[in-house]
């Protein structure tokens, strides 16, 4: 076993520099059985007859090494769980080793956007859960193009996985013109513990028995009166629920011990209240995401949480923001969106009276603009504890609402306030990404900056991050010659990795 | 642990007879032979008879790299992406070596670096770049084409 390893090394080794190239040197592996070689080729081309060889490449391949053949299967599994089915199944012609190894895939992901393919994709499913072997499923995800006649199949498919102990069960379903109603079993099927729905319709008549759900995420799902109550009661173990552009979202109360995430995205008021109210007083981290239309948060008693990030976008201007953030105070890291800081310069904000916020992370999204500058001087002079900020300019997203607003407020912040005394103690690292090559950090950016190294006494490291192929030289020298209240402080511009 | 702490240290023994010491803290990591340096065998030597010392040496770079508390996520990023710029055969032992040692996140790492290779190539050229030579029987090669042949059907049809 050990020498086998060594001595396949050196063959490989020896065969990569004359591969593919110089096929015409002389090799006396190579050139043995050349009948041998033609009547390989013609049982190869038989095998898949829709896939042409490129014969001149063929001749080294005797000498080669499989390595990949070599793992065991436990390994070569792994490698297929990667791939989705229709790849995994294909590696069956590779050779007989590979033949029946997908038959024992524990993840099983099907995908198919295009709706005139939908047909031959639910027959592609079904025979190939005929031909499954497994005796355990850890996965099984489709994600096509639904169309109400093909519910007798999806329903087999869902019954094979929960037959088969599935843990993960991610259900996809797009363009229905009906969403998919979820057959009973699901409802108390005990081994379901990652569950992920889209365009489903929940038919709660009974009770909900998921004793092992831990993640549960639903887009696009009508959520019918007491459905969340119903899924809470039955489900003990959840830890994660995404709520994700959900008709007829109400407000929402957690009072379940175990849930520690819940993320809200793409909220619309359509059917419900302007304001969705919160109450979770056990969840440790919350995330409000998307768009929203027209619709604002409040966060009623949230004590426990740790983390929260705000990135939402909403068309409209909203003064709840203020409350929110407020609401906010205590967690250790937070994550505010463009929109969400937009919103600090609305109305009485100005005179920030809320207690200082306890916030040892902060991590933003802005445009890093004149008007967007002075807001996050704001929140840093209110966060005396951040230990890390981390600045991510964008493009994206919504032109200044307040710029083009009437509010009487605009404005009141442009313009940085003075400072008396040192307010960032324990500003540590501060690092900004997305830096825009073509026009440098500007005035504004610069402006913060300087702020931050005239103010943090023990600021360890600035890091800008630019693009590779950046020219930040400019910058970098105007950056240097700042002054620096700490000593220690450290300015490195880093190259953004690019896979 | 406190800095002025002597670290505890792991000995480990590649096949070919080179001894690596490593910090407890990194070969905790070693999932399969944690419980030789915890169950109080501290200062012998573990033997690793299947691990070649270039490969071992690779292996714990690695784990040293994802130990370390202070790296940013993004230079481990970065790292793990070079780790695997590496020749087959050496992919290939790494993989082995994380399977035998039962290190999760660099076995998927390096399974999911050859599940990229294995992406959008006909089986021919999978065939190609890995060696694999086809040794059906007429009865097997039916049946496995019987399986494949609609999906690749569907596959290369336009859509």
């Amino acid at each position: 076993m050990v020498n086998g390893i060594h001595v396949v090394d050196c063959v490989g080794e020896e065969n990569r520099n004359r591969f593919p190239d110089n096929k015409e040197e002389s090799d006396s592996n190579v050139n043995q059985g050349v009948d041998e070689e033609k009547e390989e080729e013609r049982i190869m081309e038989k095998c898949i007859p829709w896939f042409p060889l490129q014969p001149q490449k063929k001749r080294l391949k005797r000498v080669m090494v499989d390595r990949l053949s070599d793992l065991n299967d436990s390994v070569i599994l792994h490698i297929l769980s990667f791939l989705n089915v229709q790849e995994a199944v294909c590696t069956s012609v590779l050779s007989t080793r590979w033949k029946s190894l997908w038959t024992s895939l524990s993840t099983l992901m099907f995908h198919n956007r295009c709706s005139s393919k939908s047909k031959p994709f639910v027959e592609r499913v079904t025979r190939t859960l005929e031909n499954y072997r497994a005796g355990y499923m850890k996965k099984f995800a489709v994600d096509f193009m639904y169309n109400r006649c093909y519910d007798s199949q999806v329903d087999n498919w869902i019954l094979l996985a929960i037959q088969h102990k599935v843990e993960d069960l991610d259900l996809r379903f797009h363009l229905c013109s009906t969403p998919y109603k979820l057959p009973h079993h699901v409802y108390h099927a005990p081994s379901i513990t990652n569950l992920s729905l889209l365009n489903c319709i929940l038919g709660l008549n009974g009770a909900v028995a998921w004793r092992s759900l831990k993640s549960l995420s639903i887009t696009k799902v009508d959520l019918a009166e007491g459905t969340i109550e119903m899924i809470l009661s039955g489900s003990p173990v959840l830890e994660f629920l995404k709520i994700n552009a959900c008709r007829r979202m109400k407000n929402l109360t957690i009072n379940s011990t175990s849930v520690k995430t819940l993320v809200i995205q793409n909220c619309d008021a359509e059917f419900s209240d302007l304001l969705l109210e919160i109450s979770a007083q056990y969840i440790q981290s919350l995330h409000i995401l998307g768009t929203t239309h027209s619709r604002g948060f409040q966060l009623i008693n949230v004590s426990s949480l740790v983390t929260a990030k705000i990135n939402y976008y909403s068309d409209a201007l909203c003064h709840c923001a203020k409350q929110l953030l407020e609401s906010l105070h205590h967690v250790k890291e937070i994550n505010l969106g463009p929109y969400c800081i937009q919103m600090l310069s609305m109305g009485e904000i100005i005179c920030w009276p809320t207690p200082p916020t306890r916030w040892k992370s902060l991590v933003l999204t802005a445009h890093l603009d004149e008007v967007d500058t002075p807001r996050i001087f704001r929140l840093l002079l209110n966060s005396p504890s951040i230990e890390t900020l981390i600045v991510n300019r964008t493009r994206d997203g919504c032109s200044d609402l307040l710029l083009n607003s009437d509010v009487p407020a605009v404005g009141i912040l442009f313009g940085f306030p003075k400072v008396s005394g040192i307010t960032l103690l324990r500003l540590k690292t501060v690092k900004f990404t997305g830096y825009p090559g073509d026009i440098g950090l500007g005035a504004s950016t610069l402006e913060l900056i300087l702020f931050l190294l005239e103010n943090a006494s023990t600021l360890e490291k600035l890091i800008i991050v630019v693009s590779p192929g950046t020219d930040y030289r400019r910058d970098e020298e105007t950056l240097l010659n700042l002054p620096r209240a700490s000593p220690h402080a450290e300015i490195i511009f880093r190259r953004q990795i690019v896979y | 642990m406190s800095s002025t702490e002597a670290k505890k240290m792991v000995v480990l023994k590649s096949f070919d007879g080179v001894t690596f010491e490593v910090e407890e803290s990194v070969a905790v990591q070693f999932e399969s032979i944690r419980h030789m340096f915890e169950d109080n065998l501290a200062g012998s030597v573990i033997p690793l008879s299947n691990i070649k010392s270039e490969i071992l040496s690779k292996v714990i770079d690695y784990c040293k790299r994802h130990a370390d508390d202070t790296t940013d996520e993004e230079d481990l990023k970065a790292f793990d992406a070079d780790f695997v710029k590496v020749e087959h055969g050496t992919l290939f032992d790494i993989i082995r070596a994380a399977n035998y040692l039962n290190i999760k996140s660099l076995l998927d790492l390096t399974c999911q670096t050859v599940a990229d290779m294995i992406k959008g190539k006909t089986p021919a050229e999978i065939r190609e770049l890995f060696n694999i030579s086809d040794e059906f029987t007429p009865e097997e090669e039916e049946e496995a084409s019987i399986i494949t042949r609609f999906i690749y059907m569907d596959r290369y049809a336009d859509c």
